[in-house]
């Protein structure tokens, strides 16, 4: 079987085969951390679209390391482009913040899975989970592609991961 | 990577629910279509194609070029005939034929290749 490299070296060369190996390869990371980070899987296949194509154009670009960091770094900024693009929408409904909140603390009581459970954590600890506990991705690549300092990174995951363990063990009682 | 276990747990339930996706077939046949070039073959039959009908039309407009002039002098020799007969209608046929037909083998191939 091929590496992720050497895989990247013959898509680079223009060779398409290599890149879909890739794409067939990656696609279950890159879309669940998108599901993760938008929480709707409507959006998050068309992030995890958005970076394949990116990721297609700028392969040129790869230069060695983990391909998979590499694709999760693409697919982080074309998730942070749809959130600034969408960003007047959720300005207008100043209450959904109020009223998702309302509904998560209602459906605590009711089987809480770990999607629901990760939805419930603030957008930066959500962020580093995703990245790193979910897409395996080590806290110094986290950190170079969300441009947080690294400790900060570390406490986002460590409280991510708590909050996590919380509220998994709050629906094994219930 | 940082030797970082302590969450292998959550890891191991995050992977499973990727596993759990719909299937990727559809998500990377998505991905790729924009990538995929034509098939080089599509391109040379268009081009072959549309080489073999410019010549045909080409061929087609010197032929009655030459003889739009032929018959200008012919004209001063001879009275014109009329007597226009079905056969001579059905004369011009078998061109007309082969161009109409050789652009419904050319959208035909051409939907076939678009499909595959």
């Amino acid at each position: 079987m091929q590496t992720d490299a050497e895989l990247a070296i013959a898509a680079a060369a223009g060779r398409e085969a290599a890149f879909e190996a890739l794409v067939r390869r990656h696609q279950a990371t890159v879309r669940g951390v998108a599901r993760r980070l938008t929480g709707q899987a409507a959006d998050a296949d068309d992030i995890s679209q958005a970076a394949f194509l990116t990721a297609w154009r700028k392969i040129g670009t790869y230069s060695g390391g983990s391909f998979k960091a590499w694709l999760c770094a693409i697919a982080y900024r074309e998730f942070l482009q749809a959130l600034r693009r969408k960003k007047p929408e959720v300005e207008f409904h100043e209450s959904a913040h109020i009223i998702a909140f309302d509904q998560s603390a209602a459906q605590m009581a009711n089987r809480l899975d770990l999607a629901q459970a990760l939805k419930t954590l603030p957008e930066q600890q959500r962020v580093c989970v995703s990245l790193c506990v979910a897409a395996g991705l080590s806290h110094r690549e986290v950190s170079e592609i969300t441009e947080w300092p690294l400790g900060t990174v570390k406490s986002h995951v460590l409280r991510g991961v708590a909050a996590l363990r919380k509220q998994l063990a709050t629906e094994d009682v219930a | 990577m940082e030797p970082d276990s302590s969450y292998d747990d959550l890891t191991a339930l995050f992977a499973d629910e990727d596993t759990a996706l719909a299937p990727p077939e559809a998500f990377v046949k998505s991905v790729m279509k924009p990538i995929n070039k034509p098939s080089p073959w599509r391109q040379l039959f268009l081009f072959g194609a549309g080489g073999v009908g410019l010549g045909a039309a080409g061929s087609q407009l010197i032929g009655s070029f030459n003889s739009s002039i032929f018959n200008v002098f012919d004209l001063k020799l001879s009275a014109p005939s009329f007597d226009i007969s079905m056969a001579d209608m059905t004369s011009v046929s078998p061109t007309v034929l082969l161009i109409v037909g050789m652009v419904g083998c050319c959208l035909a191939l051409m939907a076939f290749l678009e499909r595959a």
